[in-house]
């Protein structure tokens, strides 16, 4: 057992634990977080594997961008929306089937591991053919991609970001004719007050917290809605 | 016993089943995203495992690049999605809001 061995062991279990605290946390920010340090893990076992490159890949795009995306959509819904979520009613379910799962999997795993060593198949075909294994470089992975046979394969996928980067657009994009509850409380010292039943609306006087105004032509109540007061103003609705 | 042997596919399997659990279990759409990030991970670790000492390791790592641009993808679109999905009173504010009329003087 070599230092390779240990420090992969040491790396798996870490990142089987950050797996767990993904999925057990109740907390989405800290389920992110955990997910980050498995990220981070697992390109240390790239490293160990002789994947230079994939590793830094890992950490620049998986750890770094995707899951800063993440985490800012998580902010952006807000933390206290998404914190407490319960677990589902299917845990029962979920576990036995994730159970099932990794055991076949396992099984499947062992044997691809014990019959063949990792690449001993590849190596062997190598030899036969009198080539020498190729190492993970930048210039052969860029060699691949960008002059090789896989440059069709590489546009095909810019095509796809772009289309998810569209619809991710589209799909977030507010109706800016409507405004929103808190537009205008934010804004009174800047911009025109808001006409509130046809009327500018009152001033907010220093000191005081500003109430979160009812959005435009939202003056009547609503169902969900319990507060009286919000009701007075109901005029000169167009 | 060597650590590329049998026990890293028994990481992937495990990270796999981990992504399972919590795409089954949790709630909370983020999560599940999370879940499905983690399962594309332990997938391109079992190609990465297999290719170790390979012919050309360089194709291993331009699958595995492919991998991640397409979770890329889908971690884009996915979140996207989710902030489409407004919380239920919220979603009732913003139908009512529709159906009313507008207040003339105001965009």
């Amino acid at each position: 057992m070599t230092f390779a061995d240990v420090l992969g062991y040491v790396l798996g279990g870490a990142a089987i634990a950050a797996s767990l605290g993904v999925v057990l946390r109740r907390d989405a920010v800290v389920a992110a977080m955990n997910l980050v340090l498995a990220f981070f893990c697992l390109s240390g076992v790239y490293l160990l594997l002789g994947f230079p490159f994939l590793a830094a890949i890992q950490v620049l795009v998986y750890a770094g961008a995707i899951m800063v995306l993440f985490l800012f959509v998580i902010m952006l819904l807000g933390v206290s929306t998404l914190a407490r979520t319960p677990l589902s009613a299917r845990t029962g379910i979920g576990a036995v089937v994730a159970l099932a799962v990794f055991v076949r999997l396992a099984i499947l795993g062992i044997e691809l591991g014990s019959e063949t060593a990792p690449g001993a198949v590849a190596a062997r075909l190598a030899a036969q053919r009198g080539i020498a294994p190729v190492r993970e470089s930048v210039a052969g992975v860029s060699q691949l991609l960008f002059d090789g046979p896989l440059v069709l394969a590489f546009e095909i996928t810019g095509v796809i970001l772009l289309a998810a980067m569209v619809g991710v657009v589209v799909l977030a994009r507010r109706d800016p004719r409507v405004a929103t509850p808190g537009d205008f409380a934010r804004q009174h010292a800047f911009d025109p007050r808001p006409l509130v039943g046809g009327q500018p609306a009152p001033a907010i006087p220093d000191g005081v917290p500003a109430e979160t105004p009812r959005a435009v032509g939202a003056n009547e109540p609503l169902a969900s809605d319990a507060n009286p007061k919000n009701t007075a103003v109901t005029g000169g609705v167009a | 016993m060597s650590f590329f042997g049998p026990p890293v596919y028994v990481l992937a399997a495990a990270l796999f089943a981990l992504g399972v659990l919590g795409f089954t279990i949790r709630r909370n759409a983020i999560v599940v995203l999370l879940s499905v990030e983690l399962m594309l991970n332990a997938a391109n670790l079992t190609f990465l495992a297999s290719a170790r000492g390979g012919v050309n390791a360089n194709e291993a790592s331009s699958y595995a690049i492919f991998v991640i641009l397409v979770a890329a993808a889908e971690a884009a679109s996915g979140t996207g999605a989710r902030l489409r999905v407004l919380p239920p009173e919220e979603d009732d504010r913003a139908r009512r809001r529709e159906r009313a009329p507008r207040i003339a003087g105001i965009p």
